[in-house]
């Protein structure tokens, strides 16, 4: 933590990511975002991780039925 | 020659601060699909946004809320608890306001640019839960849970009517 400035978001090594998004999305997330008392980038982020939880549930449940099937 | 648009609707930015090892993690899945970075992340916000919209949808409250939303009702102080309910009892209003008139009709009224008293009212009553919700609601509620499911069905309302968000 720096002496003068806030703390970390971070602890560990970060990066700033520009997300490209249709507006209509990107409207409704800033809404989503103020009504979880969250930052845009907060929110984006979360969405990101749950995003990729939900793809590798998906992706469990393909490779488990293929197994199956095998 | 320009490339095509990568959207064919508006599209915009979003900054995102995060963890480096979440993006290598993410620039992998990305080429492993043969999608870019941009694409890949886009297709996971849409997704996570499609599940939310859908746990919200199946929630059904406040007809008859979910425990969560009933003990994060409880859990607030006395005048914030009437405010929600007010505001909840409006919402409601506006919702059977609009079920009564239809969507597909309010949409098609809309397109066609016909605005009915009872449509013009029913906007003007959106138009000012919104404005409730932004400066009173927002501002003096402190439940996540409660901000949630009012902000969305808020939202729900608005988007069936086409204000902008």
């Amino acid at each position: 933590m720096s002496v003068l400035g806030r703390p970390r978001k971070w602890v560990t090594w970060t990066t700033n990511m520009t997300i490209y998004l249709p507006a209509d999305l990107k409207e409704e997330l800033a809404v989503r975002a103020a009504a979880r008392r969250m930052s845009l980038s907060e929110y984006a982020l979360n969405l990101i991780l749950k995003g990729l939880d939900i793809e590798k549930a998906e992706e469990a449940k393909r490779n488990g039925k293929t197994k199956e099937a095998q | 020659m320009a490339r095509p648009r990568k959207l064919s609707e508006r599209g915009t930015t979003v900054s995102a601060y995060v963890p480096l090892s979440l993006l290598s993690e993410l620039q992998r899945l990305a080429k492993s699909k043969g999608l870019t970075v941009s694409e890949y992340i886009c297709r996971l916000i849409e997704e996570a946004v499609q599940k939310e919209r859908a746990s919200v949808a199946t929630a059904n409250p406040p007809a008859d809320p979910p425990d969560r939303f009933r003990a994060a009702l409880k859990g607030l102080e006395p005048l914030e608890r009437e405010r929600v309910l007010q505001f909840i009892r409006e919402l409601e209003e506006a919702e059977a306001e609009l079920a009564r008139l239809g969507p597909e009709a309010v949409r098609q009224a809309r397109a066609m640019r016909l605005t009915s008293p009872e449509l013009m009212n029913l906007d003007k009553k959106v138009r000012l839960l919104r404005h409730t919700y932004e400066k009173t609601i927002r501002k003096s509620v402190r439940s996540p849970e409660v901000l949630d499911v009012i902000g969305e069905r808020l939202l729900r309302l608005m988007k069936e009517l086409g204000i902008p968000v």
